[in-house]
């Protein structure tokens, strides 16, 4: 029977070597896996730290010096987020095809072409001769430790890699993938095609400002016949985000209140990392992005700030003449700057390499659109400070220091509020917005721009280089609000009548969400109710829907063309008190009609001139056009449609969507599905599916649906953050650890989606990991 | 030694050694393979220890609160259950094969 025996033994060898990798993997007690950091005391060759974590995974870090506290940060943040930090790398890198395939080729040949790699190494250049150079130096080694003595997230197992070490222009390019996803638009572009798609009448819809009352600077007293006396603009957006800071007059604690939550992108992990730094006794705590060794949203001792995206066109594009591979520039023919750079893919046959052409022009790098070359200006493709900045954030004591280190904030510019334990509050929206000059004249920076001819070129702007920045609107003309009595900004213009273009409507948010703000601040302060961190918390929640207010007058004008059913529906609108919560039907049936009455009015003359629904106008605009505008007629019928028959037949549909998916209500529709990278291969990193209030346009905003362009994913508030400086409050959308067998790893999400919180407090508490002086 | 006694020691040092290596888990399997004495009993005892391994693994991850999210990376954690049993099962039948005749008998 030895036959048997020998041949069992080959079995087994067969099954070996055909599973060797998935045991190392996936075997009871020993599989990589299951594995996690365990490391209690670690050597660091900059000095005594200690991390606490506490009841959220939330460290509490606390350093005998700075960079002793930048080493402990990279070692915590690699271990709760590498995973994420190394695919953001690759991203902006180009490298993501290296890992995960040839699908992603096309997205390393575009971030190659821009080439930020070039634009990060610009930042360090300048950055290394600072105070943050050598702490970007010593938490690059906290995560190369890590990366070095450490389990590596379940992640690199699954996709069979490991990262490479970490410096500190990962560090800067994080920045610049923040910047780029706030300000990277190809608006200019897609305004082109617009007009030759449809026509230059077609602008009617993208007006150069929409005609609100709510800008974040006002310029007039607001009240609720203002606020009925609303035209033209503003619509659809990807992300924003809300902020505001009341003054103490108005807090019942006297002291200023400040709230802040930014709308990204809904993924797990999130968007952001929250930590506690105590350093010589003061206390900076907040969220910063994971690779990024400081805190950009948050609070000191002294005081608290927090952003929303200005908006603001930061962004060219330029056209030449060409002549055997030279372009035309100011009387000259130049040879564009040329690299090929290599990319390696994976294939289904193995590894291949792949090259990609840079090209860039005086204005920028070169990218392919409509056939021809179009260079591309964007602010943040050189060398920017906007890290530094934050870092004088995080060391402010007063006005003075945090206005310091405005300064210094380059890019995304960003609608900075502020409020300090003295009584002060700000708005200033930093940033360099650039002036665009043709003959002379200032224009406007929405057109496609005669490269050749040096037309709207940015004076002091040296891409991948040193910029001087003397073409851009300095620092002190930039319209701000020092201790003003209350300010908001949810991306809508910053201001009307400025005398620079910052961007057109389209550059801008709806106002809605600015305008439902502003409405509850005016009426507490109108009321004499002081307010307090309750009362801001109630905003964040506040899930009031202009657009319903605005919209549902359109719907029962419409009621006489709609059929017996459809009008049953609408009239359940009448009673309605225009909130987008989970459990009702009135908001189930606006929020589907509304997408239909948007689809219908716009979508036949879009879609058949090859435009989708990204080139769609604001729902600002939409509502502000006239019942008979050419847009409500249908191309595709012989009769002239109007906003009446759009609206029945958006009814009409929205009837039988609901009957067919059979929903009840609204949170049958508006699901939370928070999705990780890997979620097209493997579920279980996902987040667990729940009901939502909330809509796009609500100020507890959730966009069950957001185009990111590839695919729908959705996005809402990132972080919460309340602070009156005697109890302030927090929550992020999901968990602070990235590793999936974490407690953490999304133990505050269903906090966060019903509207809860946690305290944002300097109280150092938790499981203790010490840093230890290494000889 | 009783032949279960023999089994048990095997489970015993098969299980400790996987705590550590999933080479555990083929000297497991042979051990308790050369314990039984045919090669029926092998095969149940190999296919029994490697149930072992897993469910102590799950006690194990159920102490630490980590049990549900093992479960929810289904086909994996199941495929963790597969590859368990694959490899004690086998092992167990090698040794058998060179230990003692086959039998039917117990």
């Amino acid at each position: 029977m030895k036959k048997f025996g020998i041949l069992s033994l080959i079995l087994l060898v067969l099954f070996l070597a055909a599973a060797y990798n998935y045991l190392n993997l996936l075997a009871p007690f020993s599989g990589s896996l299951w594995k996690q950091s365990e490391e209690k005391v670690i050597p660091s060759p900059y000095g005594h730290a200690e991390v606490y974590y506490d009841e959220y995974g939330v460290p509490h870090i606390v350093a005998e010096n700075e960079k002793a506290m930048a080493f402990a940060i990279g070692y915590v943040q690699a271990k709760d987020r590498l995973f994420q930090m190394d695919l953001y790398r690759r991203l902006m890198k180009g490298e993501l095809s290296e890992v995960f395939g040839e699908a992603f080729f096309d997205s390393d040949v575009f971030h190659i072409k821009m080439d930020f790699v070039g634009a990060a190494e610009a930042s360090w250049s300048i950055l290394k001769k600072t105070e943050l150079g050598e702490l970007l130096e010593a938490y690059s080694d906290g995560v190369n430790y890590y990366i070095e003595h450490n389990e590596l997230p379940a992640e690199f197992k699954l996709a069979g890699y490991k990262p490479e070490k970490w410096r500190p222009e990962d560090t800067l390019i994080m920045g610049k993938e923040m910047a780029w996803g706030l300000t990277g638009k190809f608006w200019d572009l897609k305004r082109a095609l617009i007009v030759e798609k449809l026509g230059e009448d077609a602008l009617e819809l993208y007006p150069e400002y929409m005609n609100h009352s709510y800008p974040i600077i006002r310029t007039d007293v607001v009240n609720k016949s203002l606020l009925d006396w609303l035209k033209p603009f503003e619509a659809k957006e990807g992300i924003g985000s809300n902020n505001w800071v009341v003054s103490g007059k108005y807090t019942k604690n006297g002291k200023p209140m400040l709230a802040n939550d930014p709308h990204l992108l809904l993924i797990a992990p999130p968007v952001w990392y929250e930590m506690h730094l105590q350093l010589n006794g003061e206390n900076v705590r907040g969220v910063t992005l994971p690779g990024v060794p400081v805190v950009i949203i948050g609070m000191n001792d002294y005081v608290a700030w927090g952003f929303t995206n200005v908006g603001a066109d930061v962004i060219d594009f330029y056209y030449y003449v060409w002549k055997d591979g030279k372009y035309y520039y100011k009387g000259q023919w130049l040879e564009p700057e040329k690299e090929i750079k290599k990319v390696r893919v994976k294939t289904g046959n193995g590894y291949e390499e792949r090259e990609v052409v840079v090209e860039k022009t005086v204005h920028g790098p070169l990218i392919d659109k409509y056939g021809s070359k179009v260079a591309v200006a964007w602010t943040g493709l050189t060398a920017t400070t906007e890290s530094l900045a934050i870092y004088k954030y995080n060391h402010a004591h007063n006005i003075t220091e945090f206005m310091e280190g405005l300064r210094y904030f380059d890019v995304p510019a960003q609608n900075v509020v502020y409020a300090d334990i003295y009584g002060n509050i700000m708005y200033y929206p930093a940033g360099k917005y650039p002036i665009r000059l043709i003959n002379g004249e200032e224009v406007a920076g929405n057109i496609i721009f005669n490269g050749s001819a040096g037309e709207g070129e940015w004076r002091g702007f040296n891409p991948y280089g040193v910029s001087t920045w003397e073409g851009f609107i300095p620092f002190e003309e930039i319209p701000h609000l020092i201790n003003p009595e209350y300010v908001a900004t949810a991306n809508q213009r910053v201001v009307f009548g400025y005398q620079h273009y910052l961007g057109d409507s389209m550059y801008f948010a709806d106002p809605y969400r600015g305008m439902r703000i502003y409405e509850m601040l005016d009426n507490a302060v109108n009321s004499g109710v002081k307010m307090t961190p309750e009362f801001f918390m109630e905003m964040q929640r506040d899930v009031y829907s202009k657009p319903a207010e605005f919209f549902t007058p359109y719907i029962f004008e419409a009621e006489g063309k709609m059929s017996e059913k459809a009008r049953k529906y609408a009239e359940e609108l009448r009673e309605w008190d225009l909130r987008m919560t989970k459990d009702s039907k009135e908001a189930l049936i606006f929020s589907i009609w509304l997408k239909n009455f948007i689809n219908e009015t716009f979508g036949d003359k879009f879609y058949s001139a090859g435009l989708d629904s990204s080139f769609y106008p604001h729902l600002y605009t939409l509502q502000n056009l006239d019942k008979d505008s050419r847009w409500f007629d249908d191309i595709r019928t012989p009769e002239k449609e109007n906003r009446d028959d759009i609206a029945a037949r958006a009814m009409e549909l929205t009837v039988k969507e609901i009957e067919e998916k059979e929903y009840r209500v609204y949170g049958d529709y508006n699901k939370l599905n928070i999705e990780h990278p890997f979620s097209s291969i493997v579920k279980f990193f996902d987040y667990p599916s729940m009901p939502m209030n909330g809509s796009d346009y609500t100020v507890f905003n959730f966009r069950r649906a957001v185009d990111w362009g590839t695919g729908l994913s959705q996005a809402g508030s990132s972080w919460r953050m309340i602070v009156n400086f005697d109890r302030n409050y927090c929550i992020i959308p999901g968990g602070n650890s990235g590793n999936y067998f974490s407690k953490h790893y999304y133990d505050q999400l269903e906090m966060w989606a019903n509207g809860k919180y946690k305290s944002l407090d300097f109280e150092v508490r938790g499981e203790k990991i010490v840093f230890e002086v290494s000889k | 030694m009783r032949d279960w006694t023999k089994v048990l020691v095997g489970f015993a040092i098969g299980l400790i050694i996987s705590y550590f290596h999933w080479v555990g888990l083929i000297v497991g399997g042979l051990a308790v393979g050369i314990a039984s004495r045919n090669l029926r009993t092998a095969l149940a005892a190999g296919l029994a220890f490697g149930i072992m391994v897993w469910l102590a693994f799950i006690a194990m991850l159920s102490v630490n609160g980590m049990a549900g999210k093992f479960f929810a990376m289904s086909p994996l954690s199941y495929l963790s259950l597969l590859l368990t049993v694959v490899a004690t099962t086998i092992s167990a039948s090698i040794t058998n094969f060179f230990s003692r005749p086959v039998s039917s008998k117990t």
